[in-house]
């Protein structure tokens, strides 16, 4: 009960200093197909990301974020999604800045996937210098359903400024309890660099280690890498390249996209229309498949 | 030799020419723009004396001339977008002649730096606006006139409504972020948008952390998360 109070409180001072409001919604409709032994199957996709602000004095601010996307296949009576809801409250203002976030994602069961139902309440805490970051976000989480876990962690990571470039070398570490029995202790050394040339591209290649042990039945050791590219060439593309490739002790599994989105019409407030067509890869255990999609995608 | 190797040797004749001898007709012989430019030779030569007679160093306007050259732009499309030229230096200069600190050796510099936020896109008003209340507020106009291009540079690829270039150049200028780093920003923005963070959202973010003492550092973190 007092803790209901001093959170309304917290609230109530927030919007009682706000002084700026955002809300940024993005929309995206498009048709979709996989490849997958040189046979169509067409899906309608679907996404929606969408989000709130409201920002007080002293870098104070409050956020609840929103997306969600699915895809219906239009051969199969067949779907798949996922939704992420994002609640966090910030002090985003001088050295050292505080937040409180709590997260929900859900996604739907799948072939040969359970679906989950997560839950994560972190507290960052960042302490900011001129070429220097150091984070900590103690984190504690849970998936209610019968496949799922409860677990609780730590991650911290340094960033710092080479010229254009940013390193952050991390470390994380998690205690986890599947509701099936057992332990699982996880440990996640990475590095991530991410490069800002001055240019309208950004250049991002990250690699982390999940080192896993206990008396749990699937502790996985796992090499993950990660790359991004955006760019904006020309005022009405933009161009983004995202690739992945997650290497166990069990399985293999890789992908690859690609999006070119055209903007067609541009309107003040940050209103959007643009075109998007996407490439997409995907290689695992259950075999490579490539996709191919074209969209709209209206932000207002 | 590369021909921009050859160009910018030309140059230097042309600007040691053009301080011995003043603005003579002479600095179009050896401009290496002969030939092809001979249609528009008045009009160009009338150009560098308006930028003479305007307090603008004519090296702008020469520099961007042997620009144009070594491009081969069409002569009448070089005229045009010179004339452009001379009225954003003049632009520039207009607001720079309002502030007390600017030193005769830096005037060329920034007005050239004015004018390559202005030939970005940047709305005038939005320029000369967000220069004038950073220098209210202590910023050199070297320091804001770098802002001003980083964020004129955000605006031609993300297109930013007038209100948020000038939030922005604003609060970088008044930052405590290095003036070496501010080209990193459009770099940056692209990194969000690609992440479908919304321009409002992204210009939010990015003035709330510099206005609180942050830097690229601490935006991009946040930036990184929201992606996530």
């Amino acid at each position: 009960m007092k803790g209901s109070r001093i959170q309304l409180a917290v609230c109530l001072l927030l919007l009682a200093q706000a002084r700026v409001a955002v809300a940024e919604t993005d929309i995206d409709l498009g048709l979709s197909s996989d490849l997958a032994g040189g046979t169509l199957s067409p899906s309608a996709v679907m996404g929606i990301d969408t989000g709130f602000r409201l920002a007080g004095g002293e870098g104070r601010a409050f956020a609840l974020d929103f997306s969600a996307e699915g895809a219906y296949s239009l051969l199969d009576p067949w779907f798949s999604g996922s939704a992420n809801l994002e609640i966090s409250a910030y002090r985003m203002s001088g050295p050292a800045n505080l937040g409180l976030r709590l997260q929900t994602v859900a996604v739907l069961p799948a072939t040969a996937l359970p679906g989950s139902l997560a839950f994560a309440l972190s507290l960052p805490f960042t302490l900011n210098g001129p070429g220097l970051s150091l984070s900590l976000a103690p984190v504690v989480s849970i998936d209610p359903l019968d496949t799922g876990y409860g677990s609780f962690g730590l991650d911290s990571g340094i960033s710092f400024m080479v010229g254009n470039l940013v390193l952050k070398p991390g470390l994380g570490f998690a205690l986890i309890y599947p509701w099936s029995g057992g332990t699982i202790l996880s440990f996640k050394p990475g590095l991530t660099a991410a490069w800002y040339p001055g240019i309208p591209l950004s250049l991002e290649i990250s690699g982390e280690y999940r080192m896993s042990t206990g008396d749990a039945a699937l502790p996985v050791d796992a090499l993950e890498l990660k790359g991004s590219l955006a760019a904006a060439p020309v005022p009405w593309l933009l161009l983004t390249c995202l690739a992945s490739s997650s290497m166990g002790s069990l399985t293999t599994e890789s992908s690859l996209s690609l999006e070119a989105s055209f903007t067609l019409a541009r309107k003040d407030g940050g209103r959007e229309l643009a075109l998007p067509l996407m490439l997409g890869y995907e290689s695992s255990a259950a075999g490579t498949g490539i996709s191919l999609g074209l969209g709209l995608r209206y932000i207002f | 030799m590369k021909p921009r190797s050859i160009a910018f040797l030309a140059l230097l004749f042309l600007l040691a020419d053009l301080s011995a001898q003043g603005s003579s007709p002479d600095w179009y012989a050896s401009s290496g723009l002969s030939g092809r430019y001979d249609g528009v030779k008045a009009e160009l030569q009338a150009l560098v004396s308006s930028a003479e007679r305007a307090g603008i160093p004519p090296e702008l306007l020469l520099a961007r001339m042997v620009e144009g050259g070594e491009k081969r732009v069409d002569p009448a499309r070089l005229v045009l977008v010179l004339t452009r030229d001379l009225d954003n230096y003049s632009k520039v200069l207009s607001v720079l002649s309002a502030l007390p600190a600017v030193q005769t050796r830096d005037k060329a510099s920034l007005i050239e730096g004015g004018g390559i936020a202005l030939r970005s896109g940047m709305a005038f008003e939005t320029f000369r606006r967000a220069l004038l209340t950073a220098a209210g507020k202590g910023v050199s106009p070297r320091r804001a006139i770098d802002a001003l291009i980083a964020v004129a540079a955000v605006d031609s690829r993300l297109a930013l409504d007038d209100e948020s270039e000038g939030r922005l150049a604003l609060s970088l200028a008044c930052s405590a972020e290095k003036v070496e780093r501010f080209s990193s920003l459009s770099s940056l923005f692209v990194r969000g948008k690609a992440g479908k963070i919304g321009n409002q959202d992204l210009v939010g973010l990015a003035v709330s952390i510099l206005d609180g003492g942050g830097g690229f550092l601490e935006l991009e973190r946040e930036i990184i998360r929201r992606i996530k």
